[in-house]
């Protein structure tokens, strides 16, 4: 097996087909009244981001983690339990929003602070730390809004596009484990779209958004303070997230769902391509004879 | 008579074998101009690239009667990597190999010096790269001593020794890109 193969089927393949079992026996499992509750999606998604983040980039080696990329398999242990409290906590929105920023700037302070005092000095370091939080929180909470606005295949199948296209965006710019990890996100997250093909009443939730936004979004926020990454191709990649609102448009919402996924998916790739193809001219213009 | 003429010709010896060496240990700080860090890694495991960093700073104390009080500081700014290749030095700039941002300098701090054998002294010393530390241990040789065109004391050393980057965190690219890097330190270092 190529290099590449074996990083396609250890990183994306495996984990998704982990996600995808976990999946099926978790909804059969413990569905109620016919609807499968949500509280396994983000073990599920777990499960398999785990073990593809062991497969690409090791274990963390040691408690708490010293290194950037080695908090992203922390912090997705951390958000799936998170997920899970989302499914038996109160539905106020306030509570929810309160708890999210809570974690969103705990988390994002552990991973930032190396940062604070010396690449980013004075008050730079708490704007840096405080800005990168809140677009994260503000992501995350407008992710869980919309898979309760709009159930269904599309802010699953969109977070997968995103996450596919944005682990381009990373590889391009100069970081193969950040993409590596966004692909994994990316393909245990599209394994639920099968499954909801079968089960059109099945969403992702919260308690999933939970997990892919805390991990996503700490990808991205690693992306631009560690690697760095431009912000604006973050910025481009978390606007190309939002598509699903798309749904609710008027003249939308009472056409057949298969082709308001279309709309959403479409104008998805149209956003990331917007992002990727500049990235990638940048990256050619640049590399040289450097293919990794 | 003949035992007391011996005796002094013997003390005088002694004496002037002792002024030979330096009084006291002398430290010494290293040039960055005229030291050289390299690397070497295996790629896809066929060949092996070549590496260096540009910015090696550090002093090294010199005691030659009793190496036992040597000792060796090194500070290497990572961000001075330098592989021939722009992407590829911005590569293990990231998260992927050093990640500067969080982890700007790699650092020897020295814990033991023995003499090995006229020219050559084996240093015990911690390693931090990436902000792990581990022990490493390398046979370290005098390659010369001298005066530089300013009239300055300048000594020059070089070792050679093998790490594994997996030991220091830096896993990604297992096993397509070598574990083992081997590294080659010549210092030049100027007299305070």
């Amino acid at each position: 097996m190529s290099f590449f193969a074996q990083q396609l089927f250890w990183g994306a393949l495996l984990p998704a087909a982990i996600t995808f079992a976990v999946l099926v026996v978790s909804w059969r499992a413990w569905r109620r009244d016919g609807v499968p509750t949500h509280w396994g999606t983000p073990l599920a998604l777990a499960l398999g981001y785990l073990f593809a983040h062991w497969r690409i980039i090791g274990l963390p080696i040691s408690f708490p983690p010293v290194d950037s990329n080695e908090w992203l398999f922390v912090v997705a242990i951390v958000v799936a339990v998170w997920g899970v409290v989302e499914h038996f906590a109160s539905r106020r929105t306030l509570l929810r929003d309160a708890g999210r920023a809570v974690l969103v700037v705990v988390i994002s302070w552990l991973v930032l602070r190396p940062l604070m005092g010396n690449l980013w000095q004075g008050a730079s370091a708490p704007l840096w730390w405080l800005s990168l939080a809140l677009g994260w929180w503000l992501w995350w909470s407008v992710q869980a809004r919309l898979s309760a606005s709009v159930p269904g295949l599309s802010v699953p199948l969109v977070l997968s596009m995103v996450a596919g296209g944005g682990g381009f965006v990373l590889l391009w710019s100069n970081s193969s484990s950040l993409s590596q990890l966004s692909g994994a996100v990316a393909a245990v997250t599209g394994a639920m779209v099968p499954l909801m093909l079968w089960r059109s009443r099945v969403s992702i939730g919260s308690e999933g958004v939970a997990f892919v936004a805390g991990v996503l979004g700490l990808v991205w926020v690693n992306a631009i303070a560690f690697v760095p990454v431009p912000v604006w191709r973050i910025a481009a990649l978390a606007v190309a997230s939002l598509t699903p609102w798309l749904a609710l448009l008027p003249w939308l919402k009472p056409k057949p769902a298969w082709l308001t996924v279309t709309v959403c998916a479409v104008m998805t790739a149209i956003t990331l391509a917007m992002v990727m193809l500049p990235t990638y001219r940048a990256y050619i213009a640049s590399a040289g004879a450097y293919g990794y | 008579m003949h035992t007391r003429f011996s005796l002094s010709i013997l003390v005088a010896g002694l004496l002037s074998t002792l002024w030979a060496y330096p009084v006291a240990a002398q430290t010494y700080q290293i040039d960055p101009v005229h030291t050289s860090l390299v690397f070497r890694i295996k790629h896809m495991n066929t060949a092996y690239v070549y590496g260096r960093f540009n910015q090696v700073t550090g002093s090294i104390t010199v005691d030659e009667r009793n190496p036992a009080r040597s000792s060796v500081a090194i500070e290497v700014d990572a961000s001075s990597v330098f592989t021939a290749n722009e992407q590829r030095d911005n590569h293990l700039r990231s998260p992927d190999f050093l990640n500067v941002r969080q982890f700007p300098t790699i650092t020897f701090k020295s814990t033991e010096v023995r003499r090995v054998n006229a020219n050559t002294v084996q240093v015990k010393g911690n390693l931090t790269i990436r902000g792990v530390t581990r022990p490493v241990t390398a046979n370290v040789t005098l390659t010369g001593k001298g005066k530089n065109p300013q009239g300055r004391e300048i000594i020059g050393f070089e070792t050679t020794f093998t790490i594994r980057r997996s030991e220091f965190g830096i896993r990604y690219g297992l096993p397509a890109l070598g574990d083992e890097v081997r590294i080659t330190l010549s210092v030049e270092a100027g007299r305070q």
